[in-house]
């Protein structure tokens, strides 16, 4: 499968270091994708999804705290850890502040799988592969316990 | 020309629109205030439009609607990879197609109905014009659930 965005925008992915999993579609973005939806499109703004009681905000602190709902809880790093699912927030200075850009989500295989806006959703080696002028770089880590289900 | 039943197909705003209850109420209403002047501008032209729209008879939108689709295609380049609905409805081509108002919304709509299963983020842009807010809480984020609710809300008030 290949992928139909702009590669100018993500200078760090090559060949080597990723591979697209799905088809284009508006349908869910990187934030929901992280949390586990493919129906949604989590964002803090419009009528879009953001989990009751966090504040509608792009603030760091308000995507951890979104994330918190399902469990997460901020960690060091983005290692491999067994028994545990992570997530990482990506995030770039603008106006004096953090404004989060991006998530990725560990899978068991050790990979990060992102869904890039509204193109597919990728596998990729590590959460560096996207440190782009979009994304900024990764700026914090989440874990909480694997969930049997 | 007979205008007289100009405001017969103008939308209501719908009375179960919310406060602004993010931060960026200030950008909606900026972007709504720009919209409706644009509106005011067109004014006549507009009424010509919705005449005819009264009347079923789409005519006079070709070139707008091959504008629409120029900026449509233009903003999905802009966005780039972006996940972020405050990049996105900022682009410049997304402002622009929200500057054409109220005489863009059948385009909208029509966008929304060919792409039902997979429609794209003009919900911000139909808020802002039409001042109307059909989507349910509980279908926030569900992208083909809000394009059912604005399709819903639309019957009976545009031609598409």
């Amino acid at each position: 499968m290949t992928g139909s965005w702009d590669r100018a925008h993500t200078p760090n992915l090559t060949a080597a270091n990723h591979t697209v999993e799905s088809p284009a579609t508006p349908r869910y973005n990187c934030i929901g994708w992280a949390a586990g939806s493919d129906v949604q499109w989590w964002w803090p703004t419009g009528r879009y999804y953001w989990p009751p009681n966090v504040a509608r905000e792009e603030t760091v602190d308000a995507f951890i705290r979104a994330y918190g709902t399902l469990g997460y809880v901020q960690c060091d790093n983005g290692a491999a850890e067994d028994g545990f699912e992570k997530i990482v927030i990506y995030g770039k200075a603008e106006a004096g502040h953090i404004l989060p850009t991006h998530a990725a989500r560990l899978l068991p295989n050790g990979r990060w799988t992102s869904k890039l806006g509204n193109f597919e959703d990728i596998e990729h080696s590590c959460p560096e592969d996207l440190n782009c002028p979009p994304y900024g770089k990764p700026v914090c880590y989440l874990k909480r316990r694997e969930q049997n289900c | 020309m007979a205008f007289a039943d100009t405001h017969q197909t103008r939308p209501h705003p719908n009375a179960r629109r919310t406060s602004g209850n993010h931060h960026y109420a200030a950008l909606a209403a900026e972007v709504a205030f720009q919209c409706w002047s644009a509106a005011d501008g067109v004014v006549a032209y507009e009424d010509s439009w919705r005449a005819r729209s009264a009347n079923k008879v789409q005519v006079s939108t070709a070139d707008e609607w091959q504008r629409f689709q120029s900026l449509a295609e233009n903003w999905r380049k802009e966005r780039g990879i972006t996940s972020s609905v405050t990049q996105m409805v900022l682009c410049p081509s997304y402002q622009r197609i929200m500057v054409m108002g109220e005489r863009v919304v059948p385009f909208i709509l029509r966008e929304l109905e060919n792409n039902r299963h997979d429609p794209d983020h003009w919900f911000w842009a139909l808020e802002m014009i039409t001042e109307a807010d059909p989507v349910p809480v509980e279908a926030y984020g569900d992208t083909v659930r809000m394009a059912d609710a604005w399709l819903s809300w639309a019957e009976g008030r545009y031609d598409w």
